[in-house]
């Protein structure tokens, strides 16, 4: 796995000046905004460069070769699936640093709750990943985008007409309303672990069903 | 070292139906004009694609189902496929490094120089025969026991081609038991290289022949109406019907050199081959 490891640094690296570019525009929104935009922002995009790298491994052809290194299936996806999530948290440190940096620059203070608020995108950068690889598995890098774009509209219209067929005065039940800030945290990143571990598992499904 | 038994493997319309063996130390040639079934049975034996029926076995196991271990022992050189073109052949080096225990980094970097690849540039700006030296160098890097070869002189000039070849042989002059199972429609890259040759079209193994014996013993007949009315037609394996009468492939040249005295017989090469046993009737 470790030669994936390499092949997907020196893939990031040959986008070394995209990286730049983010942490330039991660400074500019770090000193113009307040609160935490710049950590949700950066881990983003990191994400969507590392999760790109598929991208790299697929043009021109690229997997039949890839696959005769001495991998399996199993571990290409296993290290797709590292690769991603240890270049989220790493871009989710850098940009908490960043963070910290120009409160601190700013003369503000960093309260507790605007470090709950950064560690909350860690969960949501997980669904992303377990949304995204296994798209980009099954329909590649071009189809991939539609189909996100179909499932998010998809989602969204789910969304929009659950709420107009809900009742207007309907109330939230006492018993979610009352759960604590650090049980919806638990449960948010229960569901998010829960969604990459499934999605974990359709992406093995879809790799080995693949022919190259 | 790898047994392919009846493997069958369905695209539309095309059908491929093969078996063949490779042993040990033997440097196996699969000849065929494009879209004979060369690169799936190299796929097939590299677990690439998966086959409708039939065994594939490398190393005595089922070739979808070999380890990162099993693989450390292949080399492999696909005519569409490589390294992503985002990269240069010092990261190549850097990623073989970490991918496999026998690679040799600094022999790696040596021969890309010999070869003239420049080692801090990416693979985009290379030429076809440079992208084609770089693919058979990361085969040749790290002392594999079976070679695997689809089409490694695929559009190039005679001097590139011939440097791929001279590579390939210093390496098997190396590695004595290496066996190599290696595909090419041109197939004079593949009289001075192979022991023996398979002969593939339309999904078929149409012959399976020791090189030597095809070179000394597989003949060219020409005739004219007249003369071919008269051939002793027992030992030909194709005719063809041309301007000047037929073309015939024989593998007993020998036989009508020494009873048709005034019957044209040429020897016969690899790519005679290819046109009379895929093209004739």
């Amino acid at each position: 796995m470790s030669g994936l490891l390499q092949k997907d640094y020196c893939l990031l690296r040959q986008r070394s000046r995209s990286l730049i570019v983010l942490a330039c525009v991660g400074l500019m929104i770090g000193f113009s905004t307040d609160g935490s935009f710049v950590v949700g922002y950066m881990t983003m995009m990191v994400a969507l460069l590392t999760i790109g790298t598929i991208s790299y491994d697929e043009f021109d052809n690229g997997y039949p070769f890839l696959l005769t290194l001495p991998v399996s299936r199993k571990l290409y996806v296993q290290e797709k699936y590292l690769f991603c999530l240890a270049g989220g948290a790493v871009g989710w440190i850098v940009s908490l640093l960043l963070y910290a940096v120009c409160s601190v620059a700013k003369g503000d203070s960093l309260s507790p709750v605007d470090l709950v608020q950064t560690v909350a995108f860690l969960p949501v950068f997980c669904l992303i990943v377990a949304v995204m690889l296994p798209m980009q598995l099954k329909y590649g890098a071009e189809k991939s985008r539609i189909a996100i774009a179909v499932l998010g509209g998809g989602g969204y219209a789910l969304i929009f007409f659950g709420m107009k067929l809900l009742p207007r005065n309907m109330q939230i039940p006492a018993s979610v309303s009352h759960l604590s800030d650090f049980t919806i945290a638990v449960l948010f990143l229960v569901l998010s672990l829960s969604a990459l571990a499934i999605s974990y598992l359709c992406s093995l499904r879809i790799f080995n069903r693949k022919a190259f | 070292m790898v047994s392919v038994q009846n493997l069958e493997k369905h695209y539309g319309d095309f059908s491929l139906r093969v078996s063949m063996e490779i042993p040990r130390g033997r440097i196996t040639g699969l000849v065929g004009k494009n879209g004979a079934g060369k690169s799936t049975v190299i796929k097939s034996v590299l677990g690439l694609v998966h086959p409708d029926g039939g065994s594939v076995r490398v190393f005595g196991k089922d070739a979808p189902a070999l380890s990162p271990e099993d693989r450390q022992q292949i080399g492999v050189a696909l005519s569409d496929s490589g390294f992503s073109n985002y990269l240069t052949p010092g990261d190549c080096a850097r990623i073989l490094d970490k991918s496999y225990d026998h690679f040799d980094k600094q022999a790696f970097l040596d021969s890309c120089s010999r070869y003239g690849l420049p080692v801090n540039k990416t693979i985009m700006k290379f030429s076809t025969g440079m992208k084609a030296k770089l693919r058979v160098l990361v085969a040749l890097s790290h002392k594999a026991k079976l070679l695997i070869m689809d089409e490694p002189t695929a559009g190039m000039d005679v001097e590139a081609r011939n440097e791929i070849l001279d590579m390939i042989r210093s390496y098997l002059e190396e590695q004595e038991d290496c066996s190599v199972l290696i595909t090419s429609h041109i197939a004079t890259d593949l009289e001075g290289l192979c022991d023996d040759i398979y002969l593939i079209d339309r999904g078929k193994i149409l012959l399976h022949e020791d090189t030597d014996v095809i070179l000394s013993d597989y003949g060219v007949l020409k005739a004219d109406e007249q003369t071919f009315r008269n051939l002793d037609r027992g030992y030909l394996l194709s005719t063809r019907q041309e301007s000047f009468g037929y073309r015939c492939l024989t593998n007993q040249k020998q036989y009508y050199q020494e009873n048709y005295p005034g019957l044209v017989v040429e020897n016969c090469g690899i790519d005679d081959l290819i046109l009379l046993m895929s093209g004739g009737k």
